[in-house]
Formats: structure tokens, sequence, C-alpha cells
């Protein structure tokens, strides 16, 4: 829920385990205590999309087992070490950092990963306010890391089930043609086209690739995003890594963000999210500032972890 | 419900789809592992993974077991 700074510090002072999204200013002037925080400026609320500065993002979570830890690019692999068995883990990364470039790049390698459940969200800053700087904060040490993730690590009683799930309003075009990368990361300058090696920037401007829409993977069924971040000096930019062996298909194009999101919510109502997070892509591209969405309420993000690194989607944890 | 190697090589090349998102990533990246390097000792690994995960969350994923206990 979005709150005052008053009544999240508050809440923080009597001893709840808690995950804070807000502004800078006010998330490291927040008083010490059981909680992780990141930046951003934009959420989604119950009565609809907003942009604020002088309201955090709460998040409690009812369980007495923790952990609260900050990791760099060297120490980010154990992460999946950290986490309980039977739990799950919220995980921090400053947008742009080497740590968020690491996860993104190695978490589907990670020691138990998918075994265990580690969701989370990417910092970010007000993309019309020059100067911010995405920040995370360890609550329980009072450290603020532009260069460090911070995670909890939530340990949930043993009749209990975590997992992880997404909403992702793109899929696969079927008219599509299958794109491959031969060289994994952020960017790609050449790419195979059914096959066949392209420029990719070239290819988008010749098939009028609309680059609001992702690139949508194949895992095994579930689709998963790579969104476009910028052409420059013709190397295609992206906001997470892609990857060789996965079978990329641009996005069937959408055309009412808004009821996309509610179509695909009306068939989780009985879902009850833990904590959630959707994607700031989504939120500007969707125009969802004003809107309602009607349930999943929680920080709109730079990049969403839903195990390994995420785009343009909408994520969630239920304990059921 | 316990997949065997066979079933585990029929699982890689069957292109099921699951209804929880941890398998689906799960199958996808041992099926590369698998496709890199094929050898009995890299199948029954990838089988032991793939047992571990549905000892854990077997109880969710009723429809994807059934589906892989027909493989």
């Amino acid at each position: 829920m979005l709150l005052s700074f008053e009544d999240t510090s508050i809440m923080i002072l009597s001893g709840k385990l808690l995950h804070i999204a807000g502004t800078e200013n006010l998330i490291k002037k927040l008083p010490k205590g059981n909680w992780i925080g990141g930046t951003t400026e934009y959420f989604m609320a119950s009565d609809g999309g907003k942009v604020t500065n002088d309201l955090l993002f709460v998040t409690s979570f009812p369980y007495e087992k923790y952990k609260i830890g900050s990791y760099d690019e060297n120490t980010i692999t154990s992460i999946t070490n950290d986490a309980f068995n039977n739990g799950f883990s919220i995980v921090i990364l400053p947008f742009d950092s080497v740590v968020h470039k690491v996860y993104a790049d190695k978490a589907p390698g990670f020691e138990g990963m998918y075994i265990k459940n580690i969701a989370g969200w990417v910092a970010g800053i007000n993309l019309n306010v020059l100067g911010q700087i995405p920040i995370t904060v360890n609550g329980l040490t009072g450290e603020v890391f532009t260069d460090k993730a911070v995670a909890v690590h939530i340990c949930v009683p043993d009749d209990k089930v975590v997992s992880i799930g997404i909403v992702n309003i793109f899929k696969q075009d079927e008219n599509s043609p299958v794109f491959e990368f031969t060289e994994e990361g952020f960017s790609a300058r050449t790419c195979l086209v059914n096959g066949e090696e392209v420029v990719l920037a070239d290819y988008i401007a010749q098939n009028g690739i609309n680059t609001k829409f992702p690139l949508v993977g194949d895992y095994s069924g579930a689709g998963i995003n790579i969104s476009f971040k910028s052409i420059e000096n013709g190397v295609v930019q992206f906001y997470a890594p892609v990857f060789r062996d996965i079978k990329y298909k641009t996005a069937k194009s959408i055309n009412d963000y808004v009821n996309a999101f509610n179509d695909h919510l009306n068939s989780l109502k009985n879902v009850e999210a833990a904590f959630s997070c959707n994607c700031v892509l989504n939120f500007l591209y969707g125009e969802l500032e004003g809107k309602d969405i009607k349930a999943f309420f929680g920080p709109i993000t730079f990049g969403e972890v839903a195990y390994q690194l995420v785009n343009q989607t909408l994520i969630y944890v239920t304990v059921t | 419900m316990i997949i065997t190697p066979i079933q585990t090589e029929k699982l890689f090349k069957n292109n099921l789809t699951f209804s929880l998102l941890s398998f689906s990533m799960l199958v996808t990246r041992l099926k590369v592992i698998y496709e890199n390097d094929s050898s009995q000792e890299k199948l029954e690994n990838c089988a032991n993974e793939i047992n571990a995960f549905l000892k854990k969350y077997g109880s969710i994923m009723e429809k994807d077991c059934i589906d892989i206990s027909k493989l």
C-alpha cells in the first residue's frame, strides 16, 4: 500500500518485516529496521497508476524467520544459497549497475535457481527528473547502495508452497520470423533471422518492427520478454540480455494495454500475491497513470526478477 | 513422481509446455545443457534435477505431472 513517510516510519519502528519502494530522498531518511528498499516514483496502487515523490509503497511480510543481505557483482551468485529451502527472496538491483548486469547474464545458471524462489526488481528513477540515481537500501544496517543489490530471504512454514508467476500481456506473433543470437548480452549488432544473418538495426527499420513491443523468447511455453532500449550507431540495446539457444519472435501487437492486463488478471482473480511489481515500460507505453489495474499492486520497476531478469512483465509471488 | 533418464530425454525432445513458470525455465535450461553435452551422465544429472523439483513442487503442478507421466 502507498503510505506517507511518517506512517512508513511507524511501521518500521513497530518491527515489521517490510519491503519499501519510493523516491531516493525519502527512503534514504527512513529509520533502520527490518526492511529493504529501492527507488522508483512509479506505482500501481489500488486506486490506479501513480507517479509520486511523497509516498512510499510498503509491503509487509507476516513471517518470523528471515535474513537481509546485500550483494555485489562477486557475491550475487550466492543469493540462491542464502535463500531458504521453503520460502522466497525479494532482490532489488540498482539499474545499470554491474551487479544488475551480472545477475541478468548469469542468474539462470546460479546453483539451485528455479528450485529456490527468487523474485524482485530493478530500482530506477523518475525519467522526467534530472540528477536522480537508482539506489537500494539495506534497512537493517542503513546502508545505501548504487552498486549493490539488497535482498530479503523469507522462510515460510513447511505446509506452504511458494511460486512465482508472471502476467505477460505479450505473446509471440505466429507470423514473426525466428530471431536467434550467436552472442549473449544486452546488445546485438547482428542476429539470425530464420537462420540468415542480418544487421538487426537494419532489419528493424526495413521491416517496420515496433520497438515498443518486446521480443518474446520461448521457454517451454512461457513467453519471456526482451525489451528494446535503443538503437545507437547500428547496435540494438536491450533492457535484458538475449541468450543463445533461445528462439525469439516479435510480439503480437496490442491495441489496449489496460484491457489486455485486466483480461489476464481476470483469470487470476483468486490469486493473492504476497508481493508483485510491474514494468515501467508497461506503465509508460500503456499510459497506466490514473488507470485502474484490478489487482497486483506494487512498485513500477525498471526490470523484473522472476527467477531470472524479465522485461515488460508483471511478476507476483504466491504462498499457498 | 519420479522421472527416468529416458523420460527426461523425451521431455526435452517433445516440446511440452508447462503451467509453472519455474519448471518451464528449468526445463529450458536443462535442455540447452543436454544439447551441448548429450552424455548419459549429463542426462542422469538432468533427471535428478527435475526429480528434485517435482518432489518439491509436484503438489502444485498436477497437470504437468500427468503430461510428464505419459512420456
